[in-house]
């Protein structure tokens, strides 16, 4: 199957600028080499701790920041190359869902007007076509069309998420990147937006690339999933392989922290020690050595690079990929 | 087991444009010596307005009823001053954002010592060797330079490390930590969590956590109150909470959350949302969303039910609470 998506060597480097001429003393890597495909009807889930890239990782392939390195391949054009003019076109295929349902609405328009701007910019269909479009996609997001003529500070944050998943739907776009959808609502809205979310993907076959914190959230929603470290991917696996065999040592801690809502379950913690390092000086060699249990002396010199370790499991790991770690 | 704080029938109510709002509505609890008690719910059921409440630390449009007792001691009579031996003395409070309940102008050393000088009636020189002694307590490295370094120069979870050496600055009786890990990652909050216990173990403090992360609570407490819409819902130790939960939202709750190791295809929900404060249903504050809601249950608020060591406020629970 061809990819519909498909990052290759994708970097964003911020320049870190000091001194009264402002000249750049260095650079903060916040996406440092990646690659990642996504297939038609999959969701891809992006997980990792803030700092290590992920945000960054869903705007450069949106190319709401210009990328410093890297393709990106969509639909057999390479995004990064695109001219402004045609990017803008593009985004008709290219969706976003963004975190903060509070700060991603306009105040000052109705829904329908926020619905209605999409539809016009791409210029899909006549007003009377666009009329019937926006109260077909209100419902199917589990809204009313008395919904339409309110303001975004009439709904809850899961309705506004509602309207934003709306918003990235009404222009039938071939692959939709949620930064964070569920994270700044409560748990009970949170399980109701992650169900219309299945829904939607089964009922629009759509293809989602899923960035989020939340283990048991992409777990629960994601076909395939990317660790990232330190503005690397250290593990792609599907879902089963990923949380049945982690093998990345990183993906084995992050795993083991997440608390269990089962009071009498004991469990192997894997406690990791410090922080993670500034993207700005990333640490020599494997960029999770210094955090990691295991290191050895390879992993402080050379860095690892992604390799499958078989069933498609993708590890950057010098002990997994030798067979000293399993 | 002595019981070192008990709240009895608190009211807070705040004065706003849209009248006089209840955000806390009869609540009752107790903390006992060296206990975990977590306080569980989700935005506006009233878990941080209670404990603000217990440190007294309202907006001037906030008002207190019912009675807060420290020690035997009603707190809600104390004079400011009195008051102020109380705050950071006896019960220390955890907040959630370490990044802005840090002062960004002093040194971390500066604001450990601060409580430190003012409650213990230490000298400077002793005041900088506990507030070290603290900061490798709470395991910092390099604990004499941090000492000298600003909150901005340290990352999130070493601000909340050195949130936590200011709470146990004066070995306080209790610690309240409201929502201390939710803005931390998950492999820092792990290390986090694990100090907490470590603190709890070695000073006997009891700790009031206040929480969302139903995860959380089943790692760290002993004892749970649920709370929805400004009242406590149900209330148990935490074994029985997680397996056998009996008011619907707390079940509820628990089924929204996908786990690790959940093989649902969907999650349950709980439909509609919290009701506002000015608003709240005239029968039980969670039958408008309750799948098991009888006719009684639209008409009058139900008790607080004591069900044989589990309370919960529940009319699905009456005859049972009533052979009791």
């Amino acid at each position: 199957m061809t990819p519909l998506l498909e990052v290759k060597g994708l970097q964003q480097y911020f320049p870190i600028k000091s001194g009264f001429l402002k000249k750049t003393t260095g650079y903060v890597k916040a996406v440092d080499g990646i690659d990642l495909k996504v297939y038609p009807g999959e969701t891809l889930g992006i997980v990792g701790e803030s700092g290590c890239g992920k945000s960054t990782t869903g705007r450069t392939i949106l190319r709401l920041l210009e990328p410093t390195a890297g393709e990106v391949w969509f639909d057999g054009k390479d995004l990064a190359k695109l001219s402004k003019e045609e990017m803008r076109r593009m985004r008709k295929d290219l969706q976003m869902i963004f975190q903060d349902p509070y700060a991603s609405l306009n105040p000052r328009m109705t829904i329908k007007q926020i619905l209605m701007e999409s539809l016009m910019v791409h210029k899909i269909g006549t007003t009377a076509e666009r009329e019937r479009i926006i109260e077909e996609i209100i419902e199917v997001v589990g809204l009313r069309k008395e919904h339409l003529n309110r303001h975004p500070h009439d709904f809850s944050g899961g309705q506004r998420q509602r309207i934003g998943i709306a918003r990235a739907l009404v222009v039938k776009p071939k692959l939709i990147i949620a930064d964070e959808p569920v994270s700044a609502l409560d748990v009970s809205i949170q399980s109701q937006v992650l169900n219309l979310l299945k829904d939607l993907k089964k009922e629009f076959n759509l293809t989602l690339m899923f960035i989020s914190h939340d283990l048991s959230v992409v777990k629960h929603l994601c076909d395939r999933i990317a660790v990232m470290y330190l503005g690397r991917v250290v593990e792609i696996a599907d879902k089963r392989t990923l949380f049945e065999n982690p093998s990345h040592p990183y993906t084995r801690a992050l795993l083991s922290a997440v608390p269990v809502a089962k009071p009498r379950q004991k469990r192997e913690r894997i406690l990791l020690q410090g922080d993670l390092p500034s993207p700005a000086n990333p640490p020599s060699g494997c960029t999770f050595h210094p955090r990691c249990p295991y290191a050895t002396e390879i992993c402080k010199t050379k860095a690892p690079s992604l390799s499958d370790i078989g069933a498609g499991q993708l590890v950057s790991c010098h002990l997994v990929q030798s067979g000293q770690l399993k | 087991m002595t019981t070192i704080l008990e709240v009895e029938q608190l009211k807070t109510r705040f004065r706003t444009d849209n009248g006089v709002v209840s955000v806390v509505d009869g609540v009752d609890f107790s903390i006992h010596a060296g206990e975990t008690l977590g306080i569980v719910g989700e935005s506006g059921c009233g878990k941080s307005v209670t404990s603000l409440s217990i440190m007294r630390l309202l907006p001037p449009n906030g008002k207190i009823e019912g009675e807060i007792r420290f020690n035997g001691k009603n707190i809600l009579d104390l004079t400011e001053k009195e008051m102020q031996s109380v705050r950071g003395n006896e019960i220390a409070m955890i907040f959630q954002e370490p990044m802005t309940s840090l002062n960004p102008l002093h040194t971390v050393g500066r604001q450990i010592e601060e409580a430190i000088i003012l409650h213990m009636k230490l000298d400077k020189a002793e005041a900088k060797k506990r507030a070290i002694s603290l900061l490798k307590a709470v395991g910092m490295p390099r604990a004499e330079e941090i000492y000298e370094e600003f909150p901005h120069q340290l990352s999130g979870g070493m601000r909340q490390r050195v949130m936590i050496a200011m709470a146990m600055g004066c070995n306080p009786k209790l610690i309240i930590a409201d929502e201390p890990t939710t803005a931390l990652d998950v492999t820092i909050q792990a290390q986090i969590l694990d100090l907490m216990r470590e603190v709890k173990e070695k000073t006997g403090t009891s700790i009031m956590l206040i929480t969302h992360d139903l995860g959380v609570v089943a790692e760290m407490c002993d004892r749970v109150i649920v709370m929805y819409a400004g009242q406590v819902v149900e209330e148990t130790d935490v074994d029985t909470l997680f397996e056998n939960p009996k008011h619907p939202y707390t079940i509820g709750l628990m089924n929204s959350i996908p786990e690790l190791d959940d093989e649902r295809e969907y999650l349950d929900t709980i439909p509609g949302t919290v009701p506002l404060p000015h608003q709240m249903p005239k029968g039980c504050r969670f039958a408008p969303r309750c799948s098991q809601a009888m006719a009684i249950c639209h008409e009058k608020p139900p008790e607080l039910l004591q069900l044989n060591g589990h309370k919960c406020r529940c009319w699905l629970y009456a005859e049972e609470g009533e052979q009791q």
